[in-house]
């Protein structure tokens, strides 16, 4: 159930100059978050009129603890990360459709940048609900540059195999996600993947070619965030012709052979 | 006045009997509306607010047929606003009058259905529908671009105005018609006598101020038609001045939006003239808005000791 409500600022994290953490108490949103979905962050500054759409990067159920974590990517994260443990933020969630997960043996995870943290709130929920179906995920990661890596140890601490990579080789292998997929020797069942959206139609158009199921998380901008102002709108086939669908609340996360990639 | 804040009282439920307004003979529990295409069809915000509080909820845009709506991006913040080029994405007037309306009819609420259309044909189409449907109003959106005419939004031409208006008018035989004008004209008083020359049983304003936006570093409008509506606090004082113009110039009640995002913003709507107001893009920074502005106006009246809300209507 979709909650509006108001959280407490646990506790605050700088992962880096551009990227942080933020822990939010909100038990009743955190108890029926799934993974992939997101919280509207709603700032108190009068010019910022828009919620800020930003995904759960790891929830703890039985604290009523929700995480997210946060590129600063212009004004509203800006301040965001200036606000203190013990302050209140209202927030709405869990919004839109997350990853789902249908019996597979083999998950890789590919994702770029910021879109990292729903993925790796993805394998803890799947390793963590399935503990006894031996599920093998994979990580592949990427990143601009050293001052965006996030969640390398975090992965590597719920034992999965993590690859890493950044565009210009400053940390990790030089090169990008994908490749660090193709050159690796695995074969998933499925693929999760969330990033910047040359990143998603790659990885998007490599599973289709392959016959990989692939799920992407999408990005667009948004207005209400919750399914109201058709303002996120993304194209999605339909038969020959297509249709434009809410990122907000049919997605974010599509099936990549639904989406009408541009 | 006094009698009726007596006659409130003795039926136990002051507040409710003092906030009521009238439009076109549509009684509504209070003045706090929702604007077209920021509440959706109400489902969404069914769960983070009382709909039953809201005095009308005015839904998004339905055309004839379903329209697809105009590629992302669509909407973006400005200093103090947003600007959006949804398009009038619907699913068309059929759908919607089957899965909506009955889902609206399960609260205590009035339904104000926004028509648009790309040609007075059109146009008569979606009314003649709406004027079968379970519905309390019809608020005509004549800014839409008039496709027949080369794409000038009907409401920016008062003989465009007038002929759409009048033709609607006469297929809406058992609903009031509201005609909601843009603000993007030179003498918004003169397109709200047009329109009421024509039939219009009350007016809504203003819809969105056009605006733009440049990308300085790809050197481009992100958005596909270049230009795209700006809405919230930002466009206030030229709302409020626009209602306050229609005011002095016609007779037919007014429903006030632009900017509304707190309980004063929504008095001094009333004040300048309109019998009651619409929240648009206050719903998107807060999604009980409206549930707060109500509470807000109430304060205020009883703070100033105003016994009726219809008093303040058009007082300055
Ligand atoms: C479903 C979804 C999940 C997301 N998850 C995360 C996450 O986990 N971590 C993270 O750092 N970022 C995430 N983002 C991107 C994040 O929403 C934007 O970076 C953020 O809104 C920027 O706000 P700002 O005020 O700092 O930037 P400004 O540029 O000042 O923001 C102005 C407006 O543009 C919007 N905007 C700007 N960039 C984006 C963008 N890339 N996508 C959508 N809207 C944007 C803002 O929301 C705001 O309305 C996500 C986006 C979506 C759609
Ligand atoms: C995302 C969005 C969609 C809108 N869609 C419609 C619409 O379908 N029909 C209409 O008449 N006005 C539409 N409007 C205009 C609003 O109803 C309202 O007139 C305008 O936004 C000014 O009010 P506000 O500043 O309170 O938002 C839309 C506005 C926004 C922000
Ligand atoms: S942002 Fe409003 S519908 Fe998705």
């Amino acid at each position: 159930m979709k909650k509006y409500l108001e959280a407490a600022i646990t506790s605050t994290q700088k992962i880096s100059d551009k990227i942080y953490k933020m822990d939010l108490s909100c038990p009743e949103i955190a108890k029926s978050s799934e993974m992939g979905q997101f919280l509207n962050i709603y700032l108190d500054k009068g010019e910022m009129i828009l919620p800020r759409p930003i995904s759960i990067q790891d929830v703890d159920k039985d604290k009523g603890v929700l995480s997210i974590m946060y590129l600063i990517a212009g004004k509203g994260t800006a301040y965001m990360a200036t606000l203190p443990v013990g302050y209140k933020l209202n927030i709405a969630g869990p919004l839109g459709n997350g990853f789902v997960y249908k019996n597979y043996k083999k998950i890789a995870l590919i994702g770029g940048g910021i879109g990292v943290p729903p993925l790796y709130c993805a394998a803890k929920a799947v390793l963590g609900k399935y503990p006894d179906l031996d599920v093998e995920i994979r990580a592949y990661i990427g990143f601009r540059d050293i001052e965006f890596v996030n969640l390398e140890g975090e992965f590597k601490a719920l034992g999965v195999k993590t690859l890493l990579t950044t565009d210009n080789g400053s940390y990790g292998i030089k090169g990008n996600a994908l490749e660090a997929f193709k050159n690796d020797d695995f074969a998933p069942d499925c693929i999760y993947t969330c990033g910047p959206y040359g990143m998603l139609r790659a990885v998007a158009n490599y599973a289709m070619d392959n016959n990989i199921s692939c799920q992407v998380s999408m990005e667009e901008r948004m207005g209400c965030g919750i399914g109201a102002c058709v303002g996120c709108a993304i194209a999605i086939k339909k038969g020959e012709d297509f249709t434009f669908k809410k990122v907000c609340k049919d997605g974010p996360v599509f099936e990549a052979q639904e989406v009408l990639w541009q | 006045m006094m009698e009726n804040l007596q006659k409130a009282r003795r039926n136990g439920d002051t507040k409710q009997a003092l906030l009521k307004v009238n439009i076109a003979g549509v009684e509504l529990a209070n003045p706090v509306t929702t604007a077209s295409g920021t509440f959706g069809y109400g489902r969404e915000y069914s769960m983070f607010a009382d709909l039953n509080k809201l005095g009308g909820i005015c839904v998004k845009g339905v055309s004839n047929v379903e329209w697809k709506g105009n590629p992302p991006p669509r909407v973006m913040e400005t200093y103090g606003g947003m600007l959006n080029s949804v398009g009038l994405q619907n699913p068309g007037v059929d759908y919607f009058i089957e899965k909506e309306v009955p889902f609206l009819r399960r609260y205590n609420t009035k339904i104000i259905v926004n028509a648009c259309g790309h040609s007075v044909a059109e146009y008569e189409a979606v009314c003649e529908k709406l004027n079968e449907a379970d519905i309390d109003m019809v608020e005509l959106n004549i800014s839409c671009p008039n496709i027949s005419e080369g794409g000038k939004a009907f409401g920016l031409d008062p003989e465009a105005a007038k002929e759409v208006v009048a033709k609607s008018k006469i297929k809406l035989t058992k609903k009031p018609l509201m005609v909601k004008l843009s603000p993007n004209v030179t003498d918004i008083a003169l397109i709200a006598k047009t329109v009421e020359g024509a039939g219009a049983d009350a007016i809504s304003l203003i819809n969105t101020l056009l605006g733009m936006k440049i990308d300085i570093y790809k050197k481009t409008t992100p958005f596909k038609n270049k230009f795209a509506g700006l809405s919230g606090p930002a466009i206030k004082p030229v709302a409020l001045r626009m209602v306050y113009q229609v005011h002095k110039a016609v007779k037919i009640p007014i429903l006030g939006m632009g900017g509304i995002t707190t309980g004063e913003d929504a008095i001094e709507f009333m004040m300048a003239g309109a019998a009651a107001i619409a929240v648009g893009t206050a719903n998107f920074r807060n999604p009980r808005a409206c549930e707060q502005i109500l509470k807000e106006i109430e304060e205020f009246m009883d703070k100033q000791g105003i016994s009726d809300i219809n008093e303040i209507v058009g007082i300055v």
